[in-house]
Order: structure tokens, then C-alpha cells, then sequence
């Protein structure tokens, strides 16, 4: 009977992924918000609910009645306030998508900052019927069985909704040609508006059954979001029994994944399951992959750029501890920066995992190098960097637009857990220790060596053939593979070399630490400040990402001196501030200014 | 036929099936070298899905395109490119991230040739006033006319040094001056000794320029032969015209 207590315990567990995935379901199958702050929602339900029952003595049920019309208003202001105007700047819906990613991805800093600051990071539980139930044999918590029941109706009812009732056929219209509603009288501002607050009462309701039997603290959000993701994706997005059916499914293969194998590969298995669905069924709602660019970016900066390598190769022996430890700062997300831009920008695939590439980097050094020696270590850290990124590329580089974008949100979190579960399992290590004899000098310039190979890289690539095959691979890949271009191969080759230089920026700057573990070396921050470097510069030109680097690390060294608390607030901030307000980064901002002071000077001329 | 003439494309029984959809029912038909070859029939009856099997941006569900004896069916759009088979989208897709020269540039630096940059942009150059291209090669897709950008995506097929062409549609849509002239380009082009097959709804371009054609209704060829006498069959009117015209 081993065999039906985990068929039980594996739907139970499903029950909880479908719950948590009907809410994000409606903010991106209908409003077409991808709402990489969902799990912050569930988070804040979930702080509801405890201070309510702990404080107030409220039942979560109680707590229920008001948080959830809470949550729906919040959600509806949210959408009216922000994604609205931002989503409605422009038709082209794979900027769009990139908006909305951007800016929840902000979201999520900021949300997750708020609730450190006001509650701190530790875990809040309370006990809520938590009585143990016997059913058929086995014994389930009540509030899980809870939390099973509440999927099941509420998925049906949410499906009821959608199918037989008014709304819910203006929400499917839109859900399946966004274009087409308005032309039979759909108000598609109107009912994604509805359709995203709607999701955001869901995601309450999720987050305050959840909290009745796991601990809330601040940073349980993202795991939360790719689950409810990778549970959406598999279901069809859009398709509310799909994804309960997806939801009940995954937990059963983790249960039973956890009795085969080993219950430390959990994540693992989930996300091999998922890239498995995807790769099987890669095309989704948005399978176009054609959009408009800012157009060929090529300022004459080269000879600036001579001048500051030339300083930045004198200097480092004239300057403080405090400012050569800056300018690493600086060189870390330039080489970073950049080398996520040089795939990324042409490319457009939005690539969140940056801190997967140079948390394998650092690891790689602290694993290899104590036996070894650093120069080897450092070559096997070449070596692991084109491996992965070369199985990573081929299996996943079909993958467009969004699927992508989740794809790499999650390759972060699983890669981390791969190398957590190594350690604690085979390697019996909760971290290691780094005694290298390396100096931060020579760590500077070794830095400072791997910025200069990206951007000559780079430049190269510009000069020759391949640059032109990479925007037309960018704007429309049905158009490059017509003339000749063998887009697989062009992806594959320039993924690998990003992917390198992010991995290789992680092990020269591992020397750094004394100390390193799995936590340390894959700070999902670092693929948020990479992307954010990037975008703010401009990730379509070589130059865009280092003008980008610049005023952002020297800002969040600001920040973590004068505002250590507020850190990941006011950075969330920055982001959302820089999507709103510089869609084209720095070097378009400076292109546009060129041209306004062109325009009269051409007048004068006429 | 003529069995003088050397088969340039063969297409064996082709057919392709969308879900529960036959586009495409066992479609045969040979294309002699250096001839236009016509491509005509109602909506809907798989004149396109039939550009795009032959392109490699589609496999069909059976049957096999051949050119030159080596078989393209099956085989990556940049695979058919490089065998010398190049082409006009129905619906122009002209990428905006370069402008009107690169875009043609682009093929030439690719396709069958591979040359470098410069040589890319003269020969991007030459191949735009040969098709007429009036605006300037600085521009992007946003600033030309309808017919320009036309021109811009004849011209980048043409980049590639392909000997079989193929236009769906590309005269689709010119005012009657413009359709005078693409006519004249397009039978130029037949002269400098390309295969050319063309997908087309305009009568009077058909009758003009086919050497032959083949009429396809509900994915089956119905009739084939010279523009003049198949136009004239009756089952080819009923198709067009409905019953009995």
C-alpha cells in the first residue's frame, strides 16, 4: 500500500502547485502579464494571514474575507498605474512581453525588500489546523487536505466562469487574439484589468492557505513564481484545467521522484519534467519572434575607450583599497554586462540566468583550485563553461519570447540546487574554504584582460559578416535562414561565448572570498544587476552595457552604505524607473540627443 | 513536353496535411530550366504551402522536391538557399533592424556566395537599381513605398545567386504602371537565364509571362500545360468562375 500512501501525498502536494498556479494563469494567459513578482503576492498574503491570527487572533479564513477583495483592488491599481501605460506604449508585442518581465522582475526587489525591512527574514508560522487527519490508511495534515480541496473547487470554478459566463467569454476572447476583441466590442483594457486583479485575489487566497502549514519569510516568492510557471506552461497557458491537471502531475512525479531517487532532487526533477514538456511542445501563445529594434547603434567611441584602458591599466597601484575594490565592482558587471549583451542584445532572447553561469565559474575555482592550482582551475572552469552552455544551447535555443525568459529564470534556481545537493550529498560540504594566493591586483587585471577580449569580441564581430546575420537573426529569423544563414549554429556559437566570459567572470573574482557556498556564489542578484546593467546602457551596441555598469555599481555602493536596508527597494525601484523611462538605455538616450541637436543645425542649413 | 529541355525542380507526389486538413494531396508537376513556370488556383487551394515545402520553411507529410537530382524536401531553409532555390515572401518581411542595402547585403554574404562586407554592399547596390529600387539604400523598411520594399525583398533573393526563383505574389498589389514594369523585370530576369516559378493571381501577368502552368484546386492538380489553352479548360473556369461561366 506504499504505492497509494504517495499517490495521496503526491496530489496533496499537486493540489498546492495547481492552487498556486490558477492566479498567475489569468495575469499572463488573459491580462498577458508575466508577473515575475506572483510569489511576492503569495508572500504578502501569506505575512496577512500570520500577523492577522498572531496579533489579531484572526482565523486565516477571517483574514481571508478581507485581504482578498484587498488584494483584488491592489491588483487592479497596479495594472491601471503601471503595466497599462507601460504595456500600452507600444503594439509590438514581443517588446511588450520584455516590458512586462522587466518590470515585475523590479516588482519582485521591491515587494521582497519591503517585507525585509518591515518583518524582517525570519520564518513566521503559526499553527492552524494542523490536526492530523486518517484517511484511507494514511494521515494528512487538515490544512494541506485544505488547500487540496480549495484547488479542485477553485480551478473548476474559475474554469466555470471563463467558459459560461459573460466575462469570462471576453477574457477568452482576449486570452486568444488580443488584436481581434476590440472589434467585437471587447474593452480588452477593461478585462485584462479585471483579469489581473482577479489573479491577484487568487494569489492571496493561495498565500494565506499556504501559510497555515509553511513558514513565510521574505524571500519565499521566487520558488513559488517557478513552480506556478512551470506548472502554467505544462497545463497550456491560459487553460485552467490544463493547469490543474499539470499541477497534480508535477507533484506526484516529485512525490514519487523523492521515493525513487532521492528527495534532495526535487527541484531537479520538476524542472527536467518541464524542460522535457517544453522541448516537446516549444511553441506557445506567442510564437512570433519578429519585432522592431532602435535601429544600428555605431558611435565613434573607440578612442575614449583607448584613453580609459590606457588609465585603467596605469592606475590600479596608485589607488586605496576602497577604490580599487569599486573599479573590481565595476569591471565584474562590465565583463558580465557585456557578455550577457553580446547574446542577448542581438539576439533577444532574454536570458535571466546570468547567475548560473557565474556562480559555476566561482565554484569551479573553489572546488578545483585548492588541488590543482589556480591556472588549471581556471582551465577547467573554461572547459565547464563550454559544456554547459553548449548543452544548455542546443537543447533550449528553440525556445522563443517568454518560454525562454522562464526557461533561464529557472535554469538559475536549478542549477544552484544541482550544485547544493552535490555538495551536501557526495561532497559532505556545507562550503568551502579559499586560501589562494592571488592579489586583488592580479585579479583586477586579469578582469580588466577578460572586459577587453568581450568588447574586441565583439567588435570584430561587428566588422564582419556575422554582425549583420545577427540582427537579421534578431528582427526575423524566418528571413535569416531564407538567405543562407544557419541560425542554429550562429545562436549556439555566440550563446557559448556569453556564456563563458559570465563564467568566467565568476572564477577570477572567486579568489575574493574566503569563503564561498552554494548561496554566495549563486546570488540570484547578480542575474537581476547583470540584466539591469545591460539594459540601462543599451544591450544592443558594444558600448551600451560598460555606460550602463558604470552608474549603477556606483549607485548601489552609494545605496549599501547610506541605505543598507533599503537596498533591494530602491534598486527594484532604479529598475522599474529604467523600463519606464529609458526603454532605449543610455546610448539610445544619447542617440536621440544627437539628433535633436542635428535636426536644427540641418534647418539652418536648408 | 518538350524532352530537349533539362528538368530544373521535380515535385514527386507531394502532400501535407494540417491536423485534419489536407492542404496539399499528392502533387506532381516538373519545372523545365530557364522557364517561368506559373503556379495558379483559387484561395485556399495550397499554392503557398507548396512555396514553402519547396523553400524548406515546411516538410511535407509525403512525397519528395527534387533540383538537380539532389532532394531539398526535408532539408533547412538555409540548405535550400545554398542548393541555389531563393524567394519572395507572400507577405513582405523586410527586418527593420537594417536598412534597405543590408538587407539585400545580408544574402550576399550568406547565400550561395559568401562575400565580404564591401563586396556585399556594391553587389547589394547593383542589384537594387537592376530591380528598379527607387529610394535611397540608406533607408529602412518604415520610409519606402509598398513596391520598393517589394523590390528590396526581390533584390535580396536575388543576392543569394540563386538559378531557380521563386515570387509568391510579388505582383500582387502594384497600380497598373508599376505592374507594366514588373513584368518587364521579371521576363529580364527569365532572360539572363533563371528558373522562375511564380505564384500569381493577376490574369494578365500569367498569360504574359507562363511558359506553362499548373492549376491546383483543394491541393490537386486539376490542368497543366501553356497559359492560354489551360486558362481555357473547363474545369479551370468552373474552379475560378463557378459553374458553368
Amino acid at each position: 500500500m506504499v504505492l497509494f500512501d504517495f499517490l495521496i501525498a503526491g496530489l496533496v502536494v499537486g493540489g498546492i502547485y495547481a492552487l498556486i498556479s490558477i492566479g498567475l494563469n489569468l495575469q499572463y494567459g488573459v491580462a498577458r502579464v508575466l508577473n515575475l513578482a506572483y510569489g511576492e503576492f503569495l508572500m504578502l498574503a501569506g505575512y496577512a494571514a500570520f500577523w492577522g491570527f498572531s496579533l489579531l487572533g484572526t482565523p486565516p479564513f477571517v483574514t481571508m474575507l478581507v485581504g482578498v477583495p484587498a488584494a483584488f483592488v491592489g491588483s487592479w491599481l497596479l495594472f491601471h498605474y503601471i503595466f497599462r501605460p507601460l504595456l500600452g506604449r507600444t503594439r509590438d508585442q514581443g517588446k511588450r512581453e520584455v516590458d512586462s518581465i522587466l518590470s515585475t522582475f523590479g516588482l519582485l526587489f521591491v515587494l521582497q525588500g519591503i517585507a525585509l525591512v518591515l518583518w524582517t527574514g525570519t520564518d513566521r508560522a503559526y499553527s492552524f489546523l494542523s490536526v492530523p487527519l486518517h484517511l484511507f490508511g494514511i494521515v494528512i495534515g487538515a490544512n494541506r487536505l485544505v488547500a487540496l480541496v480549495a484547488a479542485l473547487m477553485l480551478a473548476f470554478a474559475v474554469y466555470g466562469l471563463l467558459r459560461y459566463s459573460r466575462t469570462g467569454r471576453a477574457l477568452r476572447s482576449i486570452a486568444s487574439n488580443p488584436e481581434a476583441s476590440p472589434l467585437v466590442g471587447v474593452d480588452v483594457e477593461r478585462y485584462s484589468g479585471i483579469a489581473f486583479a482577479a489573479g491577484g485575489a487568487l494569489a492571496a487566497i493561495a498565500g494565506i492557505l499556504l501559510s497555515t502549514f509553511i513558514g513565510v519569510n521574505p524571500t519565499i516568492g521566487g520558488a513559488y513564481t517557478i513552480k506556478a510557471l512551470i506548472v502554467i506552461t505544462m497545463g497550456g497557458i491560459g487553460h485552467v484545467l490544463g493547469g490543474l491537471i499539470a499541477g497534480l502531475m508535477l507533484g506526484l512525479a516529485e512525490t514519487m521522484g523523492a521515493l525513487l531517487l532521492d528527495p534532495g532532487l526535487i527541484t531537479v526533477i520538476n524542472f527536467s519534467l518541464f524542460t522535457l514538456v517544453l522541448l516537446w511542445r516549444p511553441q506557445g501563445l506567442f510564437g512570433g519572434t519578429s519585432r522592431s529594434s532602435g535601429g544600428g547603434i555605431r558611435l565613434p567611441k573607440e578612442v575614449i575607450a583607448l584613453g580609459a584602458l590606457a588609465i585603467l591599466i596605469v592606475i590600479p597601484p596608485y589607488l586605496g583599497p576602497y577604490w580599487l575594490s569599486l573599479l573590481l565592482n565595476i569591471l565584474t558587471y562590465g565583463a558580465l554586462a557585456t557578455g550577457w549583451a553580446f547574446f542577448s542584445g542581438p539576439t533577444r532572447y532574454i536570458s535571466l540566468a546570468a547567475s548560473a553561469f557565474f556562480g559555476v565559474g566561482a565554484y569551479t575555482i573553489a572546488v578545483a583550485a585548492p588541488t590543482l592550482g589556480y591556472p588549471y582551475a581556471l582551465t577547467i572552469a573554461f572547459g565547464v563553461g563550454v559544456a554547459l552552455s553548449a548543452v544548455i544551447g542546443l537543447t533550449t535555443l528553440r525556445l522563443k519570447g517568454m518560454y525562454f525568459v522562464i526557461f533561464s529564470f529557472g535554469l538559475a534556481a536549478l542549477v544552484r540546487e544541482i550544485v547544493t545537493w552535490w555538495e551536501f550529498n557526495i561532497a559532505n560540504k556545507a562550503g568551502r574554504h579559499l586560501f589562494l594566493d592571488i592579489s586583488t591586483i592580479e585579479i583586477y587585471y586579469q578582469l580588466l584582460a577578460l572586459c577587453v577580449f568581450v568588447v574586441v569580441i565583439w567588435l570584430i564581430r561587428d566588422r564582419t559578416r556575422m554582425g549583420h546575420a545577427l540582427r537579421v537573426l534578431g528582427a526575423d529569423e524566418v528571413v535569416a535562414r531564407q538567405v543562407g544563414i544557419n541560425t542554429t549554429a550562429l545562436k549556439i556559437g555566440t550563446f557559448i561565448i556569453s556564456s563563458v566570459v559570465m563564467v568566467l567572470a565568476g572564477a577570477i573574482l572567486a579568489p575574493r572570498w574566503s569563503y564561498m557556498d552554494t548561496t554566495v556564489a549563486f546570488n540570484p542578484s547578480v542575474s537581476f544587476l547583470t540584466v539591469i546593467m545591460a539594459l540601462l546602457g543599451g544591450a544592443n551596441s558594444v558600448w551600451g552595457p560598460i555606460l550602463g555598469v558604470v552608474p549603477l555599481v556606483l549607485i548601489s555602493d552609494f545605496l549599501s552604505v547610506t541605505l543598507p536596508n533599503y537596498f533591494s527597494v530602491v534598486l527594484g525601484l532604479c529598475f522599474l524607473g529604467i523600463v519606464f523611462f529609458i526603454p532605449n538605455g543610455i546610448i539610445g538616450l544619447l542617440q536621440s540627443w544627437r539628433a535633436r541637436l542635428k535636426r536644427p543645425s540641418s534647418g539652418d542649413a536648408a | 513536353m518538350n524532352h530537349g529541355a533539362s528538368t530544373h525542380l521535380e515535385v514527386i507526389a507531394v502532400g501535407r496535411r494540417f491536423g485534419g486538413l489536407t492542404a496539399l494531396d499528392g502533387v506532381s508537376f516538373r519545372v523545365v530550366r530557364g522557364e517561368i513556370f506559373g503556379l495558379i488556383g483559387p484561395n485556399g487551394s495550397g499554392k503557398t504551402t507548396l512555396l514553402n515545402i519547396v523553400s524548406g520553411r515546411l516538410n511535407p507529410s509525403y512525397g519528395e522536391v527534387h533540383k538537380d537530382g539532389r532532394r531539398l524536401s526535408r532539408r533547412a531553409p538555409e540548405y535550400v538557399c545554398r542548393a541555389g532555390v531563393a524567394g519572395t515572401f507572400q507577405l513582405v518581411r523586410m527586418p527593420d533592424a537594417l536598412d534597405a542595402r543590408d538587407n539585400v547585403a545580408v544574402a550576399a554574404m550568406y547565400g550561395r556566395r559568401r562575400l565580404r562586407i564591401n563586396a556585399a554592399r556594391a553587389e547589394a547596390e547593383r542589384l537594387l537599381e537592376r530591380v528598379g529600387f527607387e529610394a535611397s539604400p540608406a533607408a529602412y523598411s518604415d520610409s519606402l513605398t509598398y513596391f520598393d520594399q517589394k523590390r528590396v525583398e526581390l533584390a535580396r533573393a536575388l543576392a543569394c545567386a540563386p538559378d531557380l526563383l521563386l515570387l509568391d505574389e510579388w505582383l500582387a498589389g502594384l497600380n497598373p504602371s508599376e505592374l507594366e514594369r514588373a513584368i518587364v523585370l521579371v521576363r529580364s530576369l527569365k532572360d539572363e537565364g533563371l528558373t522562375i516559378v511564380l505564384v500569381e493571381h493577376v490574369m494578365h501577368a500569367i498569360r504574359s509571362l507562363c511558359d506553362r502552368i499548373v492549376v491546383l484546386n483543394a491541393g490537386r492538380v486539376i490542368a497543366t500545360g501553356e497559359p492560354e489553352q489551360t486558362l481555357a479548360n473547363r474545369e479551370v473556369i468552373r474552379v475560378y468562375l463557378g459553374e458553368e461561366a
